[in-house]
C-alpha cells in the first residue's frame, strides 16, 4: 500500500499587485496544476524544484494546513480534507527550520511544551526529549534559552520536534537550507537512519540537488506547480546522460557567444553556472547530444571568433542539476 | 494534559521575565494619581463633595485605582489576545499548533489561565498597598471577591479580544485597526468615569459588553459591599460570558476556514 497518494492537486492564491498608492489589482497565481505522485512506505521521496515551484504548498496541502482547489489526497489512507485529524496523527513535520520556537523558552522546554499538546505523558515526554537530544546532539545546549542559539541549534531542535511523536510518516520541507555544513550534515544522517532502521516515510522538500542526489530514494522535480519527472535519482541522470557534459571556463567577452553556443548542432542546452563580471569570468554548463570529442571543436572555435578565451575544459557525469536544465528548458524556462 | 502544559510553560515564561508584571502592578497608581489630580485640578474646592453626588462613592483615589485595574485588564488582555494570534501566524506557530493533537480552543483557553494569575498578581499588587493604608476597608474576603469577580469577567473579555484580533489580524498593520477599538473599549467601560457622563446609544453599548460589569462589580464588592448588586453584575458577567466566549470561539473557527483557502495561516 502507498502511504502517500496525490491526485491532479490544484491550488490557487490570489495576490494584490499595486499599482500606484491606492490602486491595486487583483491577480491569481496558480502555485500548483494538476499535481500527481504517490510515495511508497518506507521511502524517502524529494520534491525538488526552485523557490516558487510549489513544494511547500504540496508539503500543506498534505498536512491539511492548506484546503486544495481540486484534486485529492491520501496519507495512510486518509483524505487529507474529509480525515484531516487522522492525517494529523500520521504525522511528523517540520516546516521551517528555525520558526514556531518559544524563544523565551529553552530547547528541552519546547520540545516538553509540544510534546504535551501532543498528548504525551509528562514521564514518556522527558524520555523522549532526552532522546531526541542526544539523536540531534543538542543534549549540552538544552537548557539554554531558544534566543540563544545558533541557526543550525535552532534547525536540530525544530527537527527533534517533527519526531516527538514517533509518526510513521515525516514531512520536511527545507530541512537544511541555510545550515552551516555540520548541522546539515547531522540533519542528512538522522534523515537516512530514521528511513533504513525505522523504516519511516519521509517526504523531503529541496532545491538543493546534491542533497536530493544523496538522500532520496525517488525524486518528483516540480516546476512552476507541476511534476516534470520522477524516479530514482539514477533512472533520472540515466535519461539526459545519451550525451557527455562539459563544464567550460571562460574569459573575456563571454556574454553573447554563450547564446551562439546554445543554436550549434547537438547541443541540448546551455546554462551560466556562475559568473564574475568585473574579472570578465564565467563558468557555463553545456549538456550534449553526443560525445564531448564530436562536439568541442564548434565550441571553442565559436567561444574563440566570440572573443571569449577559454581558460578550463571538463567531462562531467550528468547530475541531478542537468536533468533539471534540460526538463526545464524544454518547457522554455 | 495539554491544558496543564500550556499553563506550565506560559506560566513559566511569565515568572521568566516577571518585571514586566511588576512594572504592571505600579502602573494603576500611576494612572490613578494622574486622574485623580486631574480631577482635583479642574474641580478645586469642590471636587471631592461632587464626586461622591455624582458617583455614590466617598473614595475617590481608590474609584480611580480600582477603575485604573481593571483599565489595564482590559488593554493587557486585548493587546495579549492579539500579540500572541499575531506572534503565531507571525513565527508559523499557528500552522505547527494546528498540526498537534490540541484543539486550538483548548490552547487558547489555556493561555486566558496564566493570563487570569498574572492580572490577579498586577490586581493583588495594586491593592496591597492601598489595602495596607486603608485596612478597615479591605476585609480579605472583599478581595476574593473582587478577584472572583475579575476571573469572572476576563473570560469573556478574552472573547471580545479574540473577536477583535480575528477582525484585524489578517491586516497588513491590525495595531491601526486595534487602536481605535481599544480606545471606545476604555471610553464605554466606565473604569474612570461613571457611563452616564456619555450619549445613552453609548451607554447602551456600554452595558452589552463586559469591561463595564468589571469595572462596577468591583467597585461595588470592594467599596460599597452590597452583595445583591455584586451578585447581579456577576450574573450579568455570567451571561456575557456564554455569548462572548463562543462568539469569539465561532469568529476564531471561520477565520481559521478562510485562512486555510488563501494560505494565511502563516506570514513566514
Amino acid at each position: 500500500m502507498e502511504a502517500i497518494v496525490a491526485e491532479k492537486l490544484v491550488k490557487r492564491f490570489e495576490t494584490k499587485i499595486r499599482k500606484g498608492l491606492f490602486r491595486s489589482e487583483k491577480k491569481v497565481v496558480e502555485a500548483l496544476r494538476g499535481v500527481s505522485f504517490t510515495i511508497r512506505r518506507g521511502e524517502i521521496f524529494g520534491l525538488l524544484g526552485p523557490n516558487g515551484a510549489g513544494k511547500t504548498t504540496t508539503i500543506k496541502i498534505l498536512s491539511t494546513l492548506l484546503l486544495p482547489d481540486s484534486g485529492d489526497a491520501y496519507v495512510n489512507g486518509y483524505h487529507v480534507v474529509r480525515e484531516a485529524r487522522k492525517v494529523r496523527e500520521q504525522l511528523g513535520v517540520m516546516l521551517y527550520i528555525e520558526k514556531g520556537l518559544y524563544r523565551r523558552l529553552t530547547g528541552r522546554e519546547n520540545l516538553e511544551y509540544y510534546a504535551a499538546l501532543q498528548h504525551i505523558p509528562p514521564s514518556d515526554a522527558k524520555r523522549r526529549v532526552e532522546r531526541l537530544l542526544e539523536l540531534v546532539e543538542m543534549t549540552e545546549h538544552a537548557d539554554k534559552l531558544v534566543d540563544e542559539y545558533s541557526l543550525g541549534m535552532k534547525a536540530r531542535i525544530s527537527f527533534a520536534r517533527a519526531l516527538i511523536t514517533d509518526a510513521p510518516i515525516l514531512f520536511l520541507d527545507e530541512p537544511t537550507l541555510g545550515l552551516d555544513p555540520a548541522s546539515a550534515r547531522k540533519i542528512r544522517d538522522v534523515i537516512r537512519e530514521l528511513s533504513r532502521r525505522e523504516g519511516k516515510t519521509i517526504l523531503l522538500t529541496t532545491h538543493n540537488m546534491w542533497e536530493a542526489d544523496a538522500l532520496a530514494d525517488r525524486i518528483a522535480i516540480i516546476d512552476q506547480g507541476r511534476i516534470l519527472t520522477i524516479g530514482s535519482p539514477m533512472e533520472l541522470k540515466a535519461a539526459v546522460s545519451k550525451g557527455d557534459v562539459l563544464q567550460i571556463e571562460v574569459m573575456g567577452a563571454y556574454n553573447g557567444v554563450i547564446k551562439k553556443i546554445g543554436s550549434i548542432g547537438g547541443v541540448r542546452y546551455v546554462k551560466l553556472d556562475s559568473e564574475e563580471p568585473a574579472a570578465q569570468r564565467a563558468v557555463v554548463r553545456v549538456g550534449l547530444d553526443g560525445s564531448a570529442r564530436d562536439h568541442l571543436p564548434t565550441i571553442v572555435d565559436v567561444l574563440a571568433r566570440g572573443g571569449a578565451r577559454v581558460r578550463n575544459i571538463s567531462v562531467l557525469a550528468p547530475s541531478l542539476e542537468d536533468v533539471f536544465i534540460e526538463l526545464t528548458s524544454r518547457r522554455g524556462r | 494534559m495539554p491544558l496543564r502544559g500550556v499553563v506550565k510553560y506560559e506560566l513559566r515564561v511569565i515568572m521568566r521575565y516577571r518585571w514586566d508584571f511588576l512594572v504592571l502592578g505600579a502602573m494603576p497608581y500611576l494612572l490613578a494619581g494622574f486622574f485623580y489630580l486631574v480631577g482635583m485640578g479642574i474641580g478645586g474646592e469642590n471636587a471631592l463633595k461632587n464626586f461622591v453626588v455624582a458617583t455614590g462613592y466617598g473614595e475617590a483615589f481608590l474609584y480611580m485605582l480600582v477603575g485604573s485595574a481593571v483599565l489595564l485588564v482590559i488593554l493587557v488582555g486585548l493587546d495579549s489576545v492579539i500579540g500572541e494570534l499575531y506572534r503565531a501566524l507571525a513565527t508559523g506557530w499557528l500552522e505547527l499548533l494546528m498540526l498537534t493533537r490540541t484543539d486550538v480552543y483548548i490552547y487558547m483557553f489555556g493561555l486566558t489561565v496564566p493570563y487570569f494569575v498574572a492580572n490577579v498578581g498586577i490586581t493583588i499588587l495594586s491593592f496591597l498597598p492601598a489595602a495596607v493604608y486603608l485596612s478597615g476597608l479591605f476585609a480579605g474576603l472583599r478581595l476574593v471577591v473582587a478577584l472572583l469577580i475579575l476571573f469572572v469577567g476576563i473570560i469573556p473579555l478574552q472573547g471580545v479580544s479574540l473577536i477583535v484580533a480575528t477582525l484585524v489580524i489578517r491586516y497588513k498593520e491590525p495595531e491601526a485597526l486595534t487602536q481605535p477599538v481599544r480606545a471606545f473599549l476604555v471610553v464605554l467601560s466606565g473604569s474612570i468615569y461613571p457611563i452616564y457622563i456619555l450619549p445613552s446609544w453609548m451607554q447602551l453599548v456600554a452595558r452589552v459588553l463586559p469591561p463595564y460589569y468589571v469595572s462596577e462589580a468591583m467597585r461595588v464588592s470592594l467599596m460599597l459591599s452590597n452583595p445583591h448588586l455584586t451578585l447581579y453584575y456577576l450574573g450579568m458577567l455570567l451571561l456575557l460570558t456564554f455569548f462572548y466566549y463562543p462568539a469569539g470561539l465561532g469568529f476564531f473557527k471561520r477565520f481559521e476556514t478562510i485562512a486555510k483557502k488563501s494560505g494565511e495561516l502563516s506570514k513566514v
